[in-house]
């Protein structure tokens, strides 16, 4: 390495930027040319200098109340609350889940909405695809159900007297419960009266009209004598599909007989001790009279 | 909640412990940057109110002093580009300097005032490069990324801008107030 060469590379010496390989030719170059060490040892001193006045320069020196004042701000920024301080993870993710599942539910709601048909049209459908014998059973138990009741009704009505809730007037009912309970006593009595005329041996006698609870149903109760024997004519509301007139009977306690028929929204019953043929025939007779009453009370 | 609240302030205690003690040197390069005080002041705030909006990215343990001295720069560029200050600077300029053979001898005895006007006589973009390799002792490669200027570029500069510098010290000596070594 000659003096030119050093020359070229003395800046990146100073600023220890030459490989350890030329690092050393450098310095074997130094030892041996008294030129090159004093221009080294001048420019390293020119460095020193520049660094240490630099460095104590008042006018380059930060004013120590700004240099604080910026520091104060920073920490005011630095710990100021953020929005993220307000935020909960849990919460946030207990939102998201409860986001996501009504989304969900609404999208299903929504599927269901627009594929399926009408309220109407589905119960049709339901009505439809479910096997009639099914629904003869439906029907068959229900009925079952309500003879039941009105039989108890009779007994623990018209017989003991041990019903759970006082009994209302058919007027009172008339009012509550629909005006089918309105004057229904006449029109069974006038129907009952008239198929006993002339009979003044078998007459049947009216005792007593009210509306009674049996077990949660509500019973038209128009209790009558006939034979020495109770017959109760029992009418409840009913929403069984409409059948036939046809009269179903039914058998209890080997002593009471039940024959009932299905008008419209209602059920009637007829519960006596009488022989089931005898009636049988009440019920029968009942019939033309009681429909008569639905259509003239609109029922 | 607490768990955010103790991170920022572990952040800031990070902060205030590495990139604090550094604002008299950004200060200093900074004014040495604007040559005028406020200016000074500014750009040091700027680049701090920075640093500390993007704490997260720096990697603990790494040169804070280049980290700052980086955003430094970038704030300094972005108020000259304000002012229409921000000019190019040709390669080919800094060549010609290197052309230059005169290499006057260095003035033996020099006082701190005498050193400080010289640098602000020589053109901020070699002081810049003196200040920042000679006084604040970062590397070439420090230099280069800071500046965003080639490495070949910072070895020019600082070579042309410490020949300034004699130059100027060697003025100075020439009006009587110093004794030339040879």
């Amino acid at each position: 390495m000659d003096c030119r060469e050093l020359k070229t590379m003395m800046d990146s010496y100073i600023s220890d930027e030459l490989l350890v390989e030329t690092n050393h030719e450098v310095l074997r170059h130094l030892e041996n040319c008294p030129d090159c060490r004093r221009e080294m040892a001048a420019r390293r001193a020119l460095n020193l200098w520049v660094r240490n006045a630099v460095r104590s320069a008042d006018e380059a020196r930060i004013d120590p109340a700004f240099s604080m004042r910026v520091a104060a701000g920073l920490r005011e920024t630095a710990l100021r609350p953020g929005i993220w301080d307000f935020f909960n993870p849990r919460i946030a993710a207990l939102s998201f889940a409860c986001i996501v599942i009504l989304g969900f539910g609404a999208i299903v709601w929504f599927n269901r909405a627009n594929s399926s048909p009408n309220t109407e049209e589905a119960q049709n459908l339901t009505a439809n695809n479910v096997n009639s014998s099914d629904l003869e059973k439906a029907v068959r138990v229900s009925w079952d159900e309500m003879t039941s009741h009105a039989v108890g009704d009779h007994k623990n009505c018209a017989v003991e007297f041990h019903l759970a809730e006082e009994p209302i007037s058919l007027d009172e009912a008339a009012v509550i419960y629909g005006a089918f309970n309105k004057d229904l006593d006449k029109t069974v009595d006038a129907a009952l009266q008239a198929m006993f005329k002339g009979d003044a041996k078998n007459g049947i006698k009216f005792l007593e009209a009210h509306s009674c609870i049996f077990e949660g149903r509500r019973f038209a109760h128009i209790v009558m004598r006939h034979k020495g024997r109770i017959v109760s004519v029992l009418v409840t509301d009913t929403d069984l599909p409409a059948g036939s007139d046809e009269i179903q009977t039914a058998h209890f306690d080997e002593t009471l007989n039940a024959s009932g028929f299905h008008i419209g929204h209602h059920a009637v019953f007829v519960v006596s001790e009488l022989p089931d043929a005898e009636n049988m025939t009440i019920a029968r007779t009942l019939i033309p009279a009681i429909r008569l009453h639905a259509e003239k009370v609109g029922a | 909640m607490f768990g955010v609240r103790k991170g920022r302030e572990n952040e800031w205690l990070a902060f205030e412990a590495e990139a604090m003690p550094l604002m008299r040197d950004v200060y200093r390069v900074a004014y040495w940057l604007a040559r005028d005080r406020e200016t000074a002041e500014d750009l040091t705030q700027q680049t701090y109110v920075e640093a500390l909006k993007s704490f997260h990215r720096y990697a603990a343990g790494t040169n804070c002093k280049a980290w700052l001295m980086t955003i430094l720069y970038r704030v300094n560029a972005k108020r000259r580009m304000k002012l229409g200050q921000l000019t190019l600077v040709e390669d080919a300029e800094e060549q010609i300097a290197e052309t230059v053979a005169f290499e006057p001898p260095i003035p033996q005895s020099l006082t701190d005032e005498d050193i400080l006007n010289a640098v602000k006589q020589i053109p901020v973009r070699f002081s810049q490069v003196v200040l920042l390799a000679d006084v604040e002792e970062f590397s070439y490669k420090e230099v280069a990324d800071l500046m965003q200027i080639p490495i070949g570029t910072v070895m020019s500069r600082l070579h042309r801008g410490r020949r300034l510098l004699r130059q100027e010290l060697t003025g100075y000596s020439g009006k009587g107030r110093i004794a030339a070594e040879s």
